[in-house]
């Protein structure tokens, strides 16, 4: 794998990683999660496939084992006391309106948290990429059926998520 | 099934970019960026394959700090620790001979109230720590079926070493929080020794962080006998505070998960969860921690296999 190739893939990926990360873990620990993928794919760039699709692939499945292992390692702290202000997460910043920027990402959050795993990660993934479905399915482990099923389905319900919280969207 | 003909991603793409606000976040937004690709090679190039757990150290390291800062030690109620990532440019603490004592049980007395055995405990005479180099634990925390164990040298006024999840790490020196406060080595030695005094130090906070009074004092006062180099008169008026506490009732002989006999004490609260700690009241050593926080977080244990003071430390890993 080539710089430009790795480039393209940090590039790519690296916002759905972390929004797929944030979902279940502090935003410092999603943030290194981002990076962790990336330098074990660099590391291991000799045994990258050849093939795009595959490679998106591959690098999502560092990415996975990442989150999990993040994850592992943040409940065994969590239960331990002596580690307590381990979870203690910046705030949000805004440059704007600080208040309504927090307010507004803390419903679109809640509005992802609310839906089921399959259909969040779908959602996140068509937010947090410009790649096509078809790619995206391939990438998750999907049909394209199916992940544009769960995309409908999240869909609905952020909508409606947003129009109960007031945020209706325009257009809508 | 069959296959759309419409990709809706597309269409998808555009509502939310109509939408006044982003379901997705950046890391910008908590004040984070994302390394760039020169960043991320070069970090890559320098760390070992399979060191990558670094980062999320140095991670914690700033947590840790930001938490520090905003006062939130107060709720941590124990032996508080950050995480300062390896250096190369500063020599290593010496090799490691520690000779702490193993906590092992040798009561063959029985008890029918938690508090006899905690004023048991508090007969037993502590080692002296003022002037000692570390203050050793060692431990194997147990959660679920998986089993970490935990080694920390405490440092007198030098760093201290923790040895977890397959690194040694240097920390800075010592400090442990005291009713929401974080108090250093030598202030920890002039803790009260009056029950009533220490009880109502160990406390200070509770009210201002929305805890039960009484599981403060409990959790405070075992989190200190478990791990911090108290000396021996405020040793045993911890074990005396606990002592003095409504949960202080029945007690029964259990082992740990070592295999060593002690008794229970235990508290109970329902917003909190319980905590049940297994103590040896010959040897005055709390043998085990049991954990069973409420909200339905699992359950997890600690017990400590050796602690001590110790002349030296273990060498750093070489991330």
């Amino acid at each position: 794998m080539s710089k430009e190739e790795f480039e393209q893939l940090v590039s790519e990926l690296s916002l759905l990683i972390f929004n797929v990360a944030l979902a279940k873990l502090p935003a410092e620990d999603a943030n290194d999660v981002v990076s962790e993928t990336f330098m074990a794919l660099w590391q291991t760039r000799d045994r990258a496939p050849v093939d795009p699709e595959e490679r998106r692939r591959w690098c999502w499945g560092i990415a996975r084992n990442k989150i999990l292992q993040a994850l592992q390692h943040t409940r065994r702290k969590h239960h331990d006391g002596r580690f307590v202000v381990d979870h203690v997460s910046a705030d949000p910043q805004s440059l704007d309106d600080p208040a309504e920027s927090v307010a507004k990402a803390d419903a679109a959050r809640r509005a992802l948290d609310s839906l089921p795993p399959g259909e969040r990660e779908a959602v996140t993934a068509a937010a947090a990429t410009d790649l096509p479905g078809k790619e995206l399915a391939a990438m998750l482990g999907m049909s394209h059926t199916a992940f544009a099923s769960r995309l409908s389905r999240g869909r609905e319900k952020i909508v409606k998520f947003l129009r109960s919280d007031g945020l209706i969207w325009e257009g809508e | 099934m069959t296959e759309p003909t419409d990709d809706p991603t597309e269409e998808f793409r555009r509502e939310i970019a109509a939408s006044p606000t982003s379901i997705v976040s950046t890391p910008e937004e908590f004040g984070l960026r994302f390394l760039t690709v020169d960043e991320l090679i070069e970090k890559a190039e320098a760390t070992a394959p399979g060191r990558l757990g670094s980062l999320r150290r140095e991670a914690r390291r700033r947590t840790w700090l930001l938490g520090a800062a905003a006062g939130l030690t107060a709720a941590a109620a124990t032996v508080v620790m950050v995480v300062l990532p390896p250096t190369r440019d500063e020599a290593p603490p010496p090799i490691a001979s520690p000779s702490p004592s193993v906590t092992e049980s040798r009561s063959p007395a029985t008890f029918d109230v938690a508090r006899e055995v905690l004023l048991a405990a508090a007969l037993v005479k502590g080692p002296q720590t003022a002037e000692i180099n570390y203050w050793q634990v060692k431990s194997i925390q147990v959660f679920g079926t998986e089993e970490v164990p935990r080694e920390i040298w405490l440092g007198n006024g030098r760093p201290s070493v923790l040895r977890q999840d397959g690194f040694v790490d240097r920390l800075p020196a010592a400090s442990f929080p005291a009713g929401g406060e974080s108090i250093g080595w030598q202030a920890l030695q002039r803790l009260p020794s009056r029950p009533e005094q220490l009880s109502a130090l160990l406390s200070r906070d509770a009210t201002a962080v929305g805890r039960d009074k009484r599981w403060t004092i409990f959790k405070a006062a075992g989190d200190l006998i478990a791990e911090a180099p108290v000396p021996p008169q405020v040793r045993s008026a911890l074990w005396r505070v606990l002592a003095s506490q409504p949960g202080a009732g029945r007690t029964n002989q259990a082992l740990d998960h070592a295999g060593r006999r002690g008794w229970t004490v235990s508290m109970s609260l329902p917003a909190e969860g319980s905590i049940t700690y297994l103590v040896d009241p010959v040897s005055g050593q709390l043998l085990e921690a049991r954990y069973k926080p409420s909200g339905g977080r699992p359950p997890w244990t600690v017990t400590f296999l050796e602690r001590g003071p110790a002349e030296v430390a273990p060498p750093l890993t070489d991330t």
